[in-house]
């Protein structure tokens, strides 16, 4: 039932938290470029809020992130279903809190999320508007507006709005449009920018 | 090679002739009473609920995704979401005296998936709509209600001595297609089922274990 295409919601949420690290410190391109190379690492928490048309609330997940530039990402989610995407050395890997404890889950996705690595790199290169996957522009508010070049992504992301801060480096919110009834917003707090993470959590779900 | 043929032969007119259970009548006025601890399985009222769902599928090939159903025992009415982990929604269907497909990412779009969902989550969710045909006792002392399905199948609700609830489900050829089991501690103390799981056998095989994360009365 996992393919590719179930696959993307997993990179894009990767590709977001490599793009946390460029925006809110420029107003243009070249700024982000600039800001981008001094950025070594990065961790943070997140709230996740899902809305939709027919909820009564919004369903809510939390957890954590940590980058390690170039390309190394560990993504948690810690509730309400623990899982955790670990990206490496070119390696990726994905575990899920099932019956039998943390699990890895295996399937083509996995093969369609090497892709983001490579975009990861890009984009931490500061060639933010050179992603192939979405046209990037940079609007008043200050907000980059992501929207999927190729119409098979468009069916599952309409476009994704960075509203950023007025404070550089952060972001007040993420939010990734599915349609005009759905929506995924993630708020990120506790940023620790630049400060030794261990390797081990690349590498290892604990 | 005959006689290898003959025991194919015999073995599929077997499977052609299954037959449902024999239920043994019991005496006593309400031969159906035990039964009732079961019916409170099904949400009463209108509900919004979120269960992770672990799918053994064919292939050995293992998922894990969640599921939001919003419903309507009154109206026997349900909107059922599937969504990744991250929360992203694959499949968005509704039965409201039709069905209609929201939105159904591949391959959540392939024929018949939505009609099949539904019937599964009519199944999970809803009692039995049709008339009952009988109760008593199955050979191994489970208390059973038969229901005749408007389809022209059928519906066993089965209690076991364990306390585990089934709904097991047979077509108009009396052969089982799904089986739903709700432990009996595994429910809260209204009722709702906090894990239930769910078996397709024949043309389709499937696993599905339900575990309730989160369960919102809705205005009725």
């Amino acid at each position: 039932m996992i393919n590719a295409k179930i696959a993307t919601p997993s990179q894009t949420v990767a590709v977001l938290a490599a793009a946390w690290l460029l925006i809110g410190w420029g107003s243009s391109w070249q700024e982000l470029k600039s800001a981008a190379a001094s950025v070594t690492s990065l961790s943070a928490d997140f709230v996740q809020e899902k809305h939709m048309k027919i909820l009564a609330r919004p369903l809510f997940s939390s957890g954590v992130f940590y980058f390690q530039s170039p390309a190394s990402l560990r993504w948690e989610y810690r509730a309400p279903v623990r899982n955790i995407l670990l990206m490496h050395d070119n390696r990726m890997e994905r575990y899920v809190e099932t019956g039998n404890g943390l699990t890895k889950e295996t399937g083509a996705g996995l093969q369609a999320m090497q892709v983001v690595l490579e975009q990861i790199s890009q984009w931490l290169g500061g060639r933010f508007d050179e992603n192939p996957m979405f046209t990037a522009s940079l609007e008043p508010g200050p907000k980059i507006v992501l929207i999927p070049k190729e119409k098979a992504f468009s069916r599952m992301i309409h476009h994704i709005d960075l509203v950023l801060s007025e404070r550089p480096g952060i972001i007040d919110s993420v939010v990734i449009y599915e349609s005009e009834d759905s929506f995924t917003k993630l708020v990120f707090k506790n940023a620790v920018l630049n400060q030794p993470i261990d390797a081990a959590l690349f590498r290892k779900i604990s | 090679m005959k006689g290898r043929l003959l025991a194919l032969a015999t073995a599929l007119l077997f499977l052609s002739c299954a037959r449902l259970p024999a239920i043994v009548p019991v005496a006593g006025a309400d031969p159906c009473g035990p039964i009732e601890g079961c019916r409170r399985i099904f949400p009463t009222g209108k509900w919004q609920l979120l269960h992770s769902i672990e799918a053994d599928l064919p292939g050995g090939r293992r998922s894990v995704m969640m599921g939001l159903t919003v419903l309507s025992s009154r109206l026997r009415s349900n909107r059922s979401v599937i969504m990744s982990l991250e929360g992203f929604v694959v499949f968005d269907g509704e039965v409201n005296q039709g069905l209609k497909v929201h939105r159904a990412l591949p391959p959540f779009d392939s024929p018949g998936f939505a009609e099949g969902l539904m019937e599964d989550i009519r199944l999970i969710f809803f009692k039995p709509e049709g008339a009952t045909a009988e109760c008593g006792k199955l050979m191994d002392g489970s208390t059973v209600c038969r229901y005749i399905n408007p389809d022209g199948g059928f519906v066993d609700m089965v209690l076991r001595s364990t306390g585990t609830c089934e709904s097991r489900r047979y077509d108009r050829e009396q052969r089982p297609i799904r089986i739903v089991r709700v432990p009996a501690d595994a429910r809260t103390g209204d009722g709702m089922p906090q894990t239930i799981e769910l078996t397709a056998q024949g043309e389709q095989t499937y696993k599905l274990v339900m575990t309730l994360l989160e369960a919102v009365p809705l205005d009725p």
